[in-house]
């Protein structure tokens, strides 16, 4: 069985067993669900629901154990040659041309009295042959349109073609080794919006409301319970003094700012699962580092607002999980402190949430933008999802679709009248493979998901060791959105409707002509949504 | 090619308000108010400033910050001693913006430079009445060809705009002589230019289609 449908058997058995302890409640619990790969485990009732200690804030750096060959859905890394050269072969979209210049290429017979005497007749002045070329550059008058003059010496038989000498100019290509592997960010044209916008500033705060983030050098006491996984019994680890580190790709001097983590209740938000992680990573991984992967708004600042538990969390025995309070807690938390943009890559199907409804509309009111993920629910039955419902009905949060390497719609991804933008979240489907998915660092899963192993190796889990993962999901298409956001958001547009509908109104139209269910209004272009508008065009 | 029949075009109407000025004049001696020295045809030259209110006011705005803008150019008169004119001119308007995106109203600058350049080329042919020996009033109106060029850091060739016009333009104002051979003009201007403005980019999201406005303008005329 896939490891990720795995994970939808048992969300869906963790979200019923909710559903029974707390069917008093009004509204139905929220079970926070990542939407994406790894989850975990069914866990008994025997947990000890026991608060963390933090015992020593701890100054060792993660460790990099680079691309990572790891279980399904994620990539057997053999190939990879991470100091293989990166190398721009696209063409020039053209641009401006130096003023004063002309190519010239006549047919071959024409001799250089001839050309000379023609480019004479134009006040051009031919120059001595560039090495190698089997044309001419001539010296023209600078305030003579160089297209003009080419479009009339076009018409001689004489001559093969004319042009004016544009300039090109470089497309950002990060030089970090495993940014070959990052489809993503060239199908949607990064580069040349890297270009207008090189990965937005500090500036901009995106809160990643998640399973946490790899942020900072903690060690936490914790004590691990016993408990079940798949009828089998996994025995108490006791207590655990375990490390954390920062992802290395991903933290940098004050790049985090007022992190909380809701399912804890303090102010360390740390990663226990990988999901957050990664998804901060395709948001604002570390860029041109020449280290791993590159993110997309990779100057932002970035908050970790941990609202979802992660299988450790819930052997350790976290005080809260991640239901629709504590998520709507997050949203609320995230705006009253500074963020400008909220990624949530998290969903539920069921009943509708007021509470985060209100949340979002609340955040939104104050300048935030939101970017919800569309849920990868399209192939169990395609339920109606609830947050992007809420996101659909708010202008300034949009729901997010999910597109595969061939920019189809992921088989996965959710669709219905909520989805409004799609972005790349991959898929290990239609012969992709492991590199179909979405790269980027985060907790080294060999070392963490211990409770996959078989019950005689199972064994205490390292946060503090890090590798490049594939994974694929709505989840992994909702920072790119994100990113764009933060992006737009510093270039000048403030108000999260008007970022909404640039979004929309630059996508490229995939799917059906115009809007639809799983595409919405398609797939983001974020260079087109960065140039925007001209007076006339 | 297209442009080189316009031009043509814009010759043919130039040509034909000379040859319209020449037959009318003989007619119409009599019954100007030309001093008795006036010539039968003077040929005058002028530069001009001007000064212009956009139509498209919230394009504008939205791109340079402002719907107004300065214009230079200059020009020549054909003066018939009947009070005929003709006169041809060229004026240019150049501008450093930024580009914008819009949504219900707001325009939200994106902090890419945009230049625009429109360069009007305006035939008028009108009428002269010297109020004294000094002072002339006259009006007029004519066609003109209008070029608009936009650029923008990061834009395509494709992106970027290139474009040429037929305008209309209606005018008045009046001329005071400082001294035989030199006069001041002020000068007010509507003109109309369609097929520009409207069909993409910020005016399109404002809904203005007109690249013409208002404008006044100074004229230091050499010539009788």
């Amino acid at each position: 069985m896939k490891r990720w449908t795995f994970v939808w058997m048992v969300a869906a058995l963790v979200a019923a067993g909710a559903l029974v302890t707390q069917g008093a409640a009004q509204q139905a619990p929220f079970e926070g669900r990542l939407q994406s790969g790894p989850a975990g485990v069914s866990l008994a009732s025997q947990i000890v629901n026991r608060a963390r200690v933090a015992v020593q804030r701890v100054g060792l750096p993660g460790l990099d154990t680079g691309m990572h060959a790891s279980d399904m859905g994620r990539l057997r890394t053999s190939a990879v040659d991470p100091a293989a050269p990166i190398i721009d072969r696209r063409p020039s979209p053209g641009g401006a041309y130096v003023p004063g210049r002309l190519i010239v290429k006549f047919t071959s017979q024409v001799p250089l009295a001839t050309r000379t005497a023609v480019l004479a007749a134009h006040a051009a002045r031919i120059g001595t042959r560039p090495p190698n070329a089997d044309f001419d550059v001539a010296a023209i008058d600078p305030s003579v349109d160089p297209v003009a003059l080419a479009q009339t010496l076009q018409q001689r038989p004489d001559v093969a073609y004319a042009q004016a000498d544009y300039r090109m100019h470089p497309y950002m290509v990060p030089n970090d080794p495993l940014y070959s592997y990052q489809w993503n960010f060239e199908k949607i044209g990064m580069e040349q919006a890297w270009d207008i916008n090189p990965g937005a500033t500090s500036s901009i705060v995106v809160a990643v409301l998640d399973t946490g983030v790899a942020f900072e050098n903690v060690r936490f006491q914790f004590q691990a319970a016993s408990f079940q996984s798949n009828n089998t019994t996994y025995p108490a680890l006791g207590t655990l003094a375990l490390d954390f580190a920062p992802a290395p790709d991903l933290a940098s001097a004050n790049r985090f700012v007022s992190p909380w983590d809701f399912i804890w209740g303090d102010a360390d938000p740390v990663d226990l699962d990988g999901h957050g992680t990664h998804v901060s990573g395709t948001l604002g991984q570390l860029t041109n580092n020449n280290v791993g992967t590159a993110g997309m708004a990779y100057n932002v600042r970035i908050m970790p607002v941990k609202v979802l538990d992660g299988n450790w969390d819930d052997i350790f025995g976290s005080p809260n999980q991640g239901t629709d309070s504590v998520v709507a807690e997050g949203i609320r938390y995230a705006a009253d402190h500074g963020a400008n943009v909220i990624n949530m890559s998290l969903g539920r199907t069921g009943p509708p949430a007021p509470v985060i409804q209100d949340a979002m509309q609340y955040a939104v009111s104050k300048g935030v933008f939101i970017a919800v993920a569309a849920g990868n629910d399209y192939e169990n039955g395609n339920p109606d999802e609830v947050l992007p419902e809420i996101a659909a009905q708010i202008q300034g949060a949009v729901a997010v679709g999910a597109v595969d390497e061939n920019l189809n719609h992921a088989p996965y991804s959710s669709a219905g009248s909520y989805v409004e933008l799609a972005a790349p979240g991959g898929s290990f489907d239609n012969g992709f493979g492991a590199k179909g998915g979405i790269l980027q660092q985060t907790l080294d899963l060999s070392q963490v998901d211990t409770y996959d192993n078989p019950v005689a190796q199972f064994g205490p889990p390292r946060f503090d060791a890090f590798a490049y993962y594939f994974f694929t999901g709505t989840s992994m298409a909702t920072p790119h959105v994100s990113a764009l956001a933060a992006m737009l958001m510093q270039q000048g547009i403030k108000s999260p409707a008007a970022i909404e509908a640039a979004m929309e109104q630059f996508a490229t139209d995939e799917g059906t002509p115009g809007r639809d269910d799983e595409y919405g209004f398609g797939l983001i272009n974020p260079r087109a949504t960065l140039l925007g508008l001209g007076l006339a065009r | 090619m297209q442009r080189w029949v316009r031009t043509q075009r814009l010759g043919m109407v130039l040509a034909g308000c000379l040859l319209a000025g020449l037959v009318i004049t003989p007619a119409a001696v009599a019954q100007t108010s030309a001093s008795p020295d006036t010539p039968l045809i003077s040929a005058r030259g002028f530069f001009d400033y001007g000064y212009e209110s956009f139509a498209a006011k919230q394009s504008f705005t939205a791109v340079f910050g402002q719907s107004t803008g300065s214009l230079l150019g200059g020009g020549a008169q054909v003066v018939f001693r009947n009070g005929i004119y003709v006169e041809i001119g060229a004026s240019r308007f150049k501008k450093t913006g930024q580009r914008a995106y819009v949504y219900n109203g707001t325009s939200y600058g994106l902090g890419i430079p945009l230049t625009a350049t429109l360069v009007p080329l305006e035939v008028t042919a009108g009428y002269r009445y010297r109020v004294s020996p000094r002072i002339v009033v006259y009006g007029g109106g004519g066609i003109g060809s209008t070029s608009y060029k936009e650029t923008s850091q990061f834009a395509t060739a494709s992106e970027n705009v290139d474009k040429r016009t037929t305008s209309y333009q209606v005018k008045a104002g009046g001329e005071y002589r400082i001294a035989e051979w030199f006069g001041v003009a002020g000068e007010f201007e509507y003109s109309r230019v369609p097929n520009i403005l409207g069909t993409s980019g910020v005016s399109q999201a404002y809904g203005e289609n007109n690249l013409g406005g208002t404008s006044l303008h100074i004229k230091f005329i050499v010539g009788r």
